[in-house]
């Protein structure tokens, strides 16, 4: 593939949670060489299920070649067993809190230290150094409707968006679609 | 002849609106759409046109007849992405062609007997306005005063605009009035270069790219999205039909 975001959002949009699911997921994407995903919901996962998707995904990381569908994965990408370790995945949990309620807190908080006016360009870095992520090149909506649901809104200027109806018993391969779709994609940033 | 057709077609078309806005719950009909008008310069070339500002002239006149779509269905409010900030850095021939495109369209909808404004719509120009050259800025002062009575239906459409730009500006107009003033979600909204307009329902974008290109990021941020496939100038009335039918259904299914 000839381009991988570095930084995937997963935004959910349902109330029931299937932890071995999203473990799937981000076991894919952790073979798939993404270095950071933002799991996001409104409300935000509860640390219940947070728990339990690092704790299925613990168990994949320990029988990575095991697994049929790793296996064929694997091939497909060109992945070797030894490519896999020593790499990091970096997952976040965010809710609605980190998108406009942050932005207006790093609003209040730089005009009170300095008194000139904002411009574009100095506030973005503060948004992306105050929300402690950069934005997403990717993110994979799930749920009956295609909406962001108030994931932080500057973060998602270029962002490309794709749309599963659920997270429930997804397949690598529309994953993969995804993931090859997403390569293809040239942006020209209005030029 | 070929003009007497396009006006049964019309004809058609909006009986046929009318038939919908019976059928379908008034809840259905989204209240507020908002439109990334992709594809205009890939239709010019695809079309093998000499003038890619042709290819802009075709998405002008389809954006009429869209927001006339939307007007005859019973949608309240339609935001077009019309030009970003950042389209200023295409070659200097382009944005030329875009800004007479822009002269020439708003003076017809202040002089033509059947323009939007005449037929009872508010325009409204949104973006950072000051960028733009000033008999452009003089025209547009003109649109929005000539139409401010107006409140049929609601255009608003982005020129010279980039959603970053505008929530900056948001915050600095409030830290201008009041700078000891703590900032909440809610201010920002209501400084908004859209205020006090309602979130759009529906955000579409046409000619395949998946991507909100720093359009409404604040106001879409809850809205349903739709990527077509379609080049922008060729956008049908049966797609249009469909996007209803998709919002109509997954509002139905939420």
């Amino acid at each position: 593939m000839k381009k991988i975001p570095t930084h995937l959002a997963l935004i959910f949009n349902e109330t029931y949670y299937r932890s071995k699911s999203i473990a799937e997921l981000l076991n894919w994407c952790y073979m798939l060489r993404i270095q950071t995903i933002t799991l996001y919901s409104e409300e935000g996962i509860e640390e219940k299920i947070r728990n339990e998707i690092l704790r299925d995904l613990r168990k994949m990381f320990s029988r990575q070649i095991t697994q049929d569908g790793n296996k064929t994965i694997m091939q497909q990408l060109d992945v070797c067993a030894s490519d896999m370790k020593n790499r990091n995945l970096e997952i976040m949990f965010i809710d609605r809190m980190n998108g406009k309620p942050a932005i207006a807190k790093v609003a209040t908080n730089y005009l009170s230290n300095h008194k000139q006016e904002l411009c574009v360009e100095e506030f973005e870095k503060k948004v992306f150094l105050e929300s402690e992520f950069k934005p997403p090149e990717l993110a994979i909506i799930f749920g009956p409707a295609f909406s962001a649901c108030g994931y932080p809104p500057w973060h998602l200027q270029f962002t490309e968006m794709y749309h599963f109806q659920t997270h429930r018993y997804i397949h690598w391969r529309s994953v993969l679609d995804v993931f090859t779709s997403f390569a293809k994609t040239k942006q020209n940033y209005g030029k | 002849m070929r003009v007497f057709i396009r006006k049964i077609i019309k004809l058609i078309q909006k009986y046929i609106m009318y038939i919908l806005w019976y059928l379908l719950p008034s809840t259905s009909i989204p209240n507020h759409i908002a439109i990334i008008m992709d594809g205009n310069r890939r239709f010019a070339r695809k079309n093998k046109l000499d003038d890619v500002t042709l290819g802009h002239r075709a998405g002008f006149e389809k954006m009429i007849d869209v927001v006339r779509w939307c007007r005859d269905l019973g949608v309240k409010e339609a935001t077009v992405y019309a030009f970003s900030l950042e389209n200023f850095n295409r070659p200097q021939d382009e944005v030329d062609g875009l800004m007479q495109l822009a002269r020439e369209k708003f003076e017809q909808m202040l002089s033509h007997r059947e323009s939007l404004i005449r037929t009872g719509a508010r325009i409204k120009i949104i973006g950072k306005i000051s960028t733009l050259p000033q008999d452009l800025q003089d025209i547009v002062e003109r649109v929005q005063n000539d139409s401010k009575r107006n409140n049929a239906f609601t255009l608003n459409i982005c020129v010279a605009y980039l959603s970053t730009e505008e929530i900056v500006n948001s915050i600095n107009q409030i830290h201008l009035a009041n700078p000891t003033r703590r900032i909440s979600e809610k201010d920002i909204s209501e400084n908004l270069y859209t205020s006090p307009s309602p979130e759009p329902c529906l955000v579409i974008r046409t000619s395949g790219e998946r991507r909100l290109s720093s359009f409404l990021l604040w106001q879409a941020c809850n809205s349903l999205l739709l990527f077509e496939k379609v080049y922008w100038p060729d956008f049908s009335f049966y797609q249009f039909l469909l996007v209803i039918e998709y919002y109509h259904f997954t509002h139905k299914s939420t």
